[in-house]
């Protein structure tokens, strides 16, 4: 019997570098001292060179302009093999695509926990792989199976470019992450008519929907993400959280009015911009309970559905048509008070509050025109004119914000809900009294 | 000489990562993984394991020039720590280190895990059969990520 082979292409061993299971280097001072920690970020460059990221320590850098040899030990997360990347410093860049690729990941990774500058990277360091050798000890392998879902993108693509409003490229959106990727935990959030926020528009798989959720463009793990319009992967949320937590200690992460979707132990996270001509339109995240659930070959492949959805998104053409008059009866219940909040559109259904903001305003002038004249039936257009709704010239924002006040009144009451009557055209079900009493000024937000 | 107390010892001698650096006469970093680092009496001494199938370069390394670091971790929190000195001597485990050598692999496994780890891959890291290698320290680091990373003990 042959000794198997112990000598590695770095494409041989992708998952080595998805930082599962962290890396360590090893350095030489000029004088032979040795120093060895562990290292963040190894990336691969091309097929012969890495880049590692060079963030606090201070003697690995040192060391490696004394003398440019360094040794890496990798850890291939799915069956614990080990390998030695021999290396020889080249250059450190402090700009370019892999920095800038490498920045947001830690930034957004210590955003993630409420830090900021906890992760401050320095640089890249690039570096020549001379050899990738296999430890001893790891007889049987087997080369990894290839994924297949760069396959199922082109189905998928063809399904968003058949949908015809909105409600169904979010429908196709969410089909397209958890039936044909199978990613079971997905959210969808839109760009604000502000352009400094996001809201949770879609979801699948969490135990609350989180429709309606806000993040600030900028802050937090999909705030930074989106603000770069770089994708970021983590693939173990635990080691990495502890990582940072290390670093220094946890702030408050603010209060929420309405959570984000989470999956209870979530170890694995992949937040993705929705690009359509080079505008933020939105960002499609992913979670599992898994660590390493999302690897290279998912970033590529949702980068590329992402960016099919928000081209669908701001494809959908303005499609309007007249109302037609219809009445519904509520049922002779007690009243429901709906209080209205002029100065920020917030509406609290028996002071629990229920949304704000333009779907906020959206719900009011329905439910106002409901009690003054009986209408239950709307079309998009005539809410679209409306002036006093102060809607932004953003020609998908009507229909997102109809879906995000269609969501949270599933979620908080059974007496009150939208539904599609036809393309454009939606009805206002009202199963009970309403007493509406609207207030001038701030509410309790 | 670097003199490590008992609650510096009570972490070495923890469920920790543990990485050990070499160099050769060619100026070429080597590194593995070390096992059931503990500390001796003396407070000055430190031993480590390494697989036998996978100590002979770090063990030329150490018959050549001596130098040695080692780097322990604790994947929960990440307190980590680096400790360089010369090499001292070399051999082959007695019963009672190789049970120590276990226990630190069990509480190891124990510290990944809750964190995520499947203790089946964890438990692929390494082989039964060990040598040690003994070390005095002389100077220790914080090695924990964060601007004081670095820092003399």
């Amino acid at each position: 019997m042959t000794a198997p082979a112990r000598r590695f292409a770095l494409t041989d061993i992708p998952s080595a570098f998805e930082g599962i299971i962290p890396a360590a280097i090893a350095t030489l001072a000029d004088d032979g001292t040795p120093n060895v920690t562990y290292i963040s970020v190894v990336y691969p460059v091309d097929d012969d060179h890495v880049a590692l990221s060079r963030q606090f320590f201070k003697k690995t850098d040192e060391n490696t302009i004394a003398n440019p040899y360094a040794q890496v030990l990798l850890v291939e997360p799915e069956t614990g093999r080990l390998f030695t990347l021999d290396l020889v410093y080249e250059r450190t860049d402090t700009e370019g695509p892999m920095f800038e690729r490498m920045r947001t990941k830690l930034d957004a990774v210590s955003a993630h926990e409420g830090m900021t500058n906890v992760f401050k990277l320095k640089g890249t360091d690039i570096c020549r792989v001379e050899a990738v050798m296999l430890l001893e000890g790891f007889e049987d392998w087997e080369p990894q199976r290839r994924d297949g879902k760069l396959e199922r993108v082109e189905e998928i693509s063809r399904r968003l470019s058949d949908a015809e409003d909105m409600d169904e490229v979010l429908s196709t959106s969410l089909w397209a992450c958890t039936e044909a990727l199978h990613y079971p935990n997905a959210f969808i959030m839109l760009v604000d008519e502000s352009g400094e926020r996001l809201y949770t528009v879609a979801s699948a798989g969490f135990a609350s929907s989180g429709a309606g959720s806000e993040v600030r463009i900028g802050e937090g793990l999909i705030g930074v993400a989106a603000e770069r319009h770089q994708s970021v992967r983590v693939t173990h949320m635990g080691r990495e959280l502890s990582y940072s937590q290390a670093a220094q200690r946890e702030r408050g992460l603010g209060e929420q009015v309405i959570p984000l979707p989470r999956l209870r132990e979530v170890q694995s996270m992949m937040v993705t911009p929705m690009l359509a001509h080079r505008s933020l339109v939105g960002m499609l995240c992913l979670q599992s309970d898994k660590p390493g659930a999302f690897r290279a070959a998912d970033e590529c492949a949702v980068g590329i559905v992402a960016n099919q959805i928000a081209m669908a998104l701001v494809a959908l053409p303005a499609r309007e048509a007249a109302s037609v008059e219809a009445e519904e009866r509520a049922c002779e219940e007690v009243a429901v008070e709906v209080r209205h909040y002029a100065e920020d559109d917030s509406v609290f259904l028996d002071n629990e509050y229920l949304i704000k903001g333009v779907a906020g305003g959206i719900l009011w002038r329905l439910l106002r025109n409901y009690d003054e004249t009986g209408r239950s039936d709307f079309s998009n257009r005539e809410i679209r004119l409306d002036q006093t709704l102060e809607l932004p010239d953003i020609k998908d924002n009507l229909e997102a914000r109809l879906i995000l006040l269609r969501k949270r009144l599933e979620e908080r009451c059974d007496y009150l809900r939208i539904e599609k009557t036809a393309r454009g055209r939606f009805r206002l079900v009202v199963d009970r009294p309403l007493n509406l009493v609207g207030v001038e000024g701030g509410g309790p937000l | 000489m670097f003199k490590i107390d008992g609650e510096l010892k009570e972490y070495v001698e923890s469920g920790v990562a543990c990485l050990v650096a070499t160099g050769n006469a060619e100026g070429r970093p080597l590194v593995r993984m070390g096992w059931g680092p503990s500390v001796r009496e003396d407070g000055t001494t430190i031993d480590v394991y390494l697989e036998t199938a996978r100590a002979s370069e770090t063990l030329a390394n150490l018959e050549d020039n001596g130098r040695i670091a080692m780097t322990v971790a604790h994947p929960v929190n990440y307190r980590s720590a680096q400790f360089k000195g010369t090499f001292k001597s070399t051999g082959k485990p007695t019963d009672e280190e190789r049970q120590r050598v276990e226990q630190h692999r069990g509480d190891f496994t124990v510290s990944t895990s809750l964190i995520g780890d499947p203790p089946d891959i964890i438990a692929n890291l390494w082989l039964d059969d060990v040598v040690r290698i003994s070390f005095e320290v002389h100077q220790a680091f914080d090695q924990t990520p964060g601007p004081e990373a670095g820092k003399p003990l």
